[in-house]
């Protein structure tokens, strides 16, 4: 009931924010140029967890008003993380004690390596100087998660290009499992909708509005996760194990504005602020700062900053109960910890001469981002490393 | 009340826009002012908040999450 609930007060909130929206006038997208791209990342974490990120894109005109777009990439995924499950030391097999349970931290190192592949394909296409829609397709595929989603988009403009809205409507069924089973566990299905607004403060100045929700459906937790119960005094003989176990359903939401400014013509800033919610009772926001600067027509600096914060799921501490009812919610999840994150990250580019009619550049990058967690069980501080190398054709 | 609120929030996103002639565009066509700024880079940095942060991007689409921790 407090979903369904939920579910109609948001799309309550969208409709009305995308007809306000659309009582101001609304301009076209800019076509896009025709672009190719390889990249190169590797991702490194605190917990020995390493990811190699290979891919591939490319963007072409195929008609007067249609252009076509498709990707690859690529997770090269092998780890030794440390597992923190969650561990209670107290048996209960009375229903009606609600008195907290003592939960502790456990930890085992857990190994794995294991490849993700995915593509994407898009189409978009000019209706007219001021109307386009799009439509996108991706998948991804790994030994434990399969991934199938589509998108549909329209964006509209004034006719001269200083106002844009646009509205997207995203869907995707996910099959869920564990490596080596024959079969995957279960299923999630997500369906999305954000619409957007851009328009032009000045000469100088971009303002960008965002608004989304979506809402999923299905095996939300994750089938490595366990948690262990035991009776007091007995910490080697665990009594039973649970599934962590979290609601089959999620209804979540945000809002972002996006500034981007030219203090000169060679100083450029941005700024975002993004707020998020959901009806799992996770709160939190995210605060961008980027500056780039142009020292010469061929180099391009750019530094940025984000920090993030959000406020635990409101089921994060569970209630353990051994025997005799049904597993209350509980999960260890990393994604649903009170927890900060900050991250700082630069970025070169190079542009050389123009060759065979496109303009080509290479950029390399590095971010650091820490997170911390507070909790309890508490989970490890994270820190994790991620560099790259992409090397652009664009014309 | 509330709706009446929403509806003029939509009426202020307008009020704040300007018209620039095309002439007038020079720093907004620059290449440092492009969203993304790095296309590459936020496709890996969205997979990674995915499994890391319970935050919803409204400029991702939905699903393609993964079984880890």
């Amino acid at each position: 009931m407090v979903a369904t609930d939920s579910v109609r007060r948001a799309a309550r909130v969208a409709a009305v924010l995308a007809c306000g929206s659309l009582l101001a006038p609304i301009g076209p997208s800019a076509h896009a140029d025709d672009r190719g791209a390889v990249a190169f990342f590797v991702h490194q974490t605190s917990d020995r967890l390493t990811v190699i990120h290979p891919s591939a894109s490319v963007r072409a005109d195929v008609g007067e008003d249609t252009e076509l777009s498709a990707g690859y990439d690529a997770d090269i995924i092998s780890a030794a993380t440390v597992d923190v499950r969650t561990v209670a030391y107290r048996a209960s097999v009375d229903s009606s004690d609600d008195s907290p349970p003592d939960v502790v931290a456990g930890a085992s190192v857990r190994g794995f390596e294991e490849v993700r592949n995915g593509l994407s394909l898009g189409i978009a296409h000019g209706f007219t100087r001021t109307v386009s829609g799009n439509v996108g397709y991706r998948f991804s595929d790994s030994p434990d998660y399969v991934t199938n989603a589509a998108s549909l988009g329209m964006s509209v403009s004034d006719d001269d290009k200083n106002r844009t809205g646009t509205v997207a409507l995203s869907v995707a069924h996910d099959d869920v499992g564990r490596v080596g089973d024959i079969r995957f566990l279960d299923s999630v299905t997500s369906l999305g909708v954000s619409v957007g607004w851009s328009t032009l403060l000045s000469s100088l100045a971009v303002f960008d509005l965002l608004a989304g929700i979506e809402h999923q459906s299905g095996f939300l937790e994750s089938p490595y996760r366990t948690v262990p119960v035991y009776a007091p005094g007995e910490p080697n003989d665990p009594l039973e194990h649970y599934l962590e176990s979290v609601p089959d359903a999620r209804l979540r939401g945000a809002l972002q504005g996006l500034v981007r400014i030219g203090f000169t013509p060679h100083v450029f800033g941005r700024a975002l602020l993004r707020a998020h919610h959901d009806d799992w009772g996770v709160l939190g926001a995210t605060l961008g700062l980027g500056v780039a600067i142009e020292p010469h027509p061929d180099w391009l600096c750019s530094l940025d900053g984000r920090f993030y914060l959000q406020r635990e799921a409101g089921f994060y501490r569970g209630r353990y109960y051994t025997t005799g009812d049904a597993p209350r919610l509980r999960t260890a999840d990393r994604e649903l910890a009170a927890s900060r994150h900050v991250s700082a990250s630069t970025r070169l580019e190079y542009s050389a001469a123009a060759w065979l009619g496109f303009t080509w550049r290479v950029n390399a990058n590095a971010e650091l981002t820490v997170r911390h967690y507070d909790d309890t069980p508490r989970l490890p501080e994270e820190i994790a490393i991620q560099t790259g190398l992409a090397l652009v054709a664009q014309r | 009340m509330r709706v009446a609120c929403m509806i003029a929030f939509g009426v202020l996103l307008n009020s704040g826009c300007a018209s620039v002639a095309a002439y007038e565009r020079e720093t907004l066509a620059h290449r440092a002012m492009t969203e993304p700024l790095d296309p590459e880079r936020q496709g890996l940095s969205a997979h990674v908040a995915g499994a890391r942060e319970a935050a919803l991007d409204p400029g991702n689409s939905a699903g393609g999450g993964c079984g880890c921790n």
